[in-house]
């Protein structure tokens, strides 16, 4: 056998092994994927399937493609637990507000056989105020700040308050200094109307700023809003004060 | 007499062209004249690469912490020492600066962050007082044997600091924001002999207001202007 016929024996052989074994690795790492396989509809329903990969029911009336209302949707959901519980009698079930109320957590929501882990502190009447989670809270938190940063931006900055000669709300208002929001709703003789804070950021806009004035949706001018009254936190209102 | 709108497109080249040094003194019937550069700044722009218009538009803002606080600087200090050593300590001095050379709120750099030391080389001259821009606003104080009077503004009032203002200080009434040349004006410094200044606030479309020698040398006890019906928010 010359070298190049051995070489070219070897190459062949390479490339009909890599033809049979390739396909079957990427076979079982596909097999290797968690998958729910549900059962198939029986009633002409559509199958729901809850997220342990193993419960699910048969939800008869709801027909293929169909949306499900809020409450039709809160019903499944409910019956679906109840159908995990019935199998899991001894599992303690943590629900989704507990899990996340803990820094940190990584278990899903979904693990059985859960227990022992802190609950936030029992609601006494139910109000929706009382059962957020701080979790929930430390959202609302950030959100709201973030706000108030654009507004902070938009302050700052005559391109984004749409002025026309470089000027911007800081140069006359340092840190919102002397907007004084607390003392809005207040008639504004130079305005001839009860004036809101709104219509001074506005009227602000127009005359020193050289812009166009906001809209009420817009969102820069709730930004705005948002900023100048968040520089005032803690200051006692005084509608009609001047 | 520098501010940093004069200064910090160019580091006040052009300025320089037209007008010379920035720190300078002559004396006038008895009395020693000073113009001195207070608004020196660190170096804030060179780490974020900033342009000269950037940097120019950086300390035009008031309250945005980016600059470096207003000072005389180490060889203007040094300069001063020198200028001042050439006259005695009875003779009375005048001082021009931009900033107020004492610190009163620093977050707005209405501010001179060596004040302190600027202040001690003043402190064994007997009549000294120092007449300021920048903050906007009639703005009053008295440091041991140093006079202070900030000017006015012609182009627009500035509110007053929340915290950090002088307890000598006659607020000027609140501005309209309708009227755009309220609580806007010019002034007139009276220096009697002997270099004590009367300072005389002429506020537009307003009653003007005397601060004079008396009120600030008796800390507020004699020919005190009567306070504004509305203070500062």
């Amino acid at each position: 056998m010359t070298m190049r016929r051995g070489f070219l024996l070897i190459s062949i052989g390479t490339l009909l092994g890599a033809a049979i074994y390739l396909p079957l690795r990427l076979q079982a790492a596909s097999s290797q994927l968690a998958s729910h396989s549900l059962p198939p509809a029986e009633a002409g329903g559509v199958v729901v399937g809850l997220c342990d990969g193993e419960t699910s029911i048969e939800v008869r009336w709801l027909k293929p493609g169909q949306r499900m209302t809020r409450e039709q949707a809160r019903a499944v959901s409910n019956a679906l637990m109840a159908k995990w519980r019935q199998r899991h009698s001894n599992a303690e079930w943590q629900t989704a507000q507990a899990q996340t109320s803990q820094p940190g957590a990584t278990q899903p929501a979904a693990q059985q056989g859960q227990a022992g882990a802190t609950a936030p502190a029992a609601a006494i009447q139910g109000g929706v105020y009382e059962r957020l989670t701080p979790r929930e809270q430390k959202i609302a938190d950030l959100e709201t700040t973030k706000f108030i940063e654009e507004g902070k931006e938009i302050f700052h900055n005559p391109d984004k308050l749409g002025g026309t000669i470089g000027l911007s709300c800081d140069m006359c208002h340092p840190d919102g200094a002397n907007t004084h929001p607390e003392t809005y709703p207040k008639f504004q003789t130079q305005l001839q109307r009860v004036a809101l804070l709104r219509d001074m950021i506005n009227w602000c806009i127009e005359n020193p700023v050289k812009g166009k004035p906001l809209g009420p949706d817009d969102p820069r001018l709730r930004a705005l809003d948002a900023y100048i009254i968040a520089q005032r936190n803690g200051t006692a209102l005084a509608y009609g004060k001047h | 007499m520098v501010d940093e709108h004069d200064w910090f497109l160019d580091m006040g080249e052009m300025w320089q062209q037209l007008f010379g040094p920035p720190s300078y003194s002559f004396d006038w019937k008895g009395v020693h004249v000073v113009t001195l550069m207070s608004v020196n700044e660190k170096d804030f722009w060179t780490a974020r690469h900033m342009s000269p218009d950037e940097r120019m538009h950086t300390v035009a803002g008031l309250d945005n912490g980016v600059q470096s606080r207003f000072e005389v600087g180490e060889a203007g200090r040094e300069w001063l020492k020198n200028d001042l050593g050439k006259i005695s300590t009875d003779t009375p001095i005048l001082i021009f600066s931009h900033s107020p050379l004492y610190k009163y709120h620093r977050p707005w750099n209405f501010w001179t962050e060596d004040a302190d030391e600027v202040q001690q080389i003043l402190q064994p001259y007997k009549t000294v007082t120092v007449i300021h821009g920048h903050t906007h606003q009639m703005l009053s104080n008295r440091i041991g044997n140093i006079s202070f009077h900030g000017m006015l503004s012609t182009a627009w009032p500035w509110p007053y600091a929340p915290e950090g203002l002088p307890k000598l200080t006659i607020q000027m009434d609140r501005a309209d924001p309708f009227d755009q040349f309220d609580a806007c004006g010019n002034g007139r410094f009276n220096v009697a002999e002997g270099g004590l200044i009367d300072a005389v606030y002429n506020l537009w479309d307003r009653n003007p207001v005397t601060i004079t020698y008396r009120y600030l040398a008796s800390s507020g006890a004699e020919d005190r202007p009567s306070a504004p019906k509305l203070l500062s928010y």
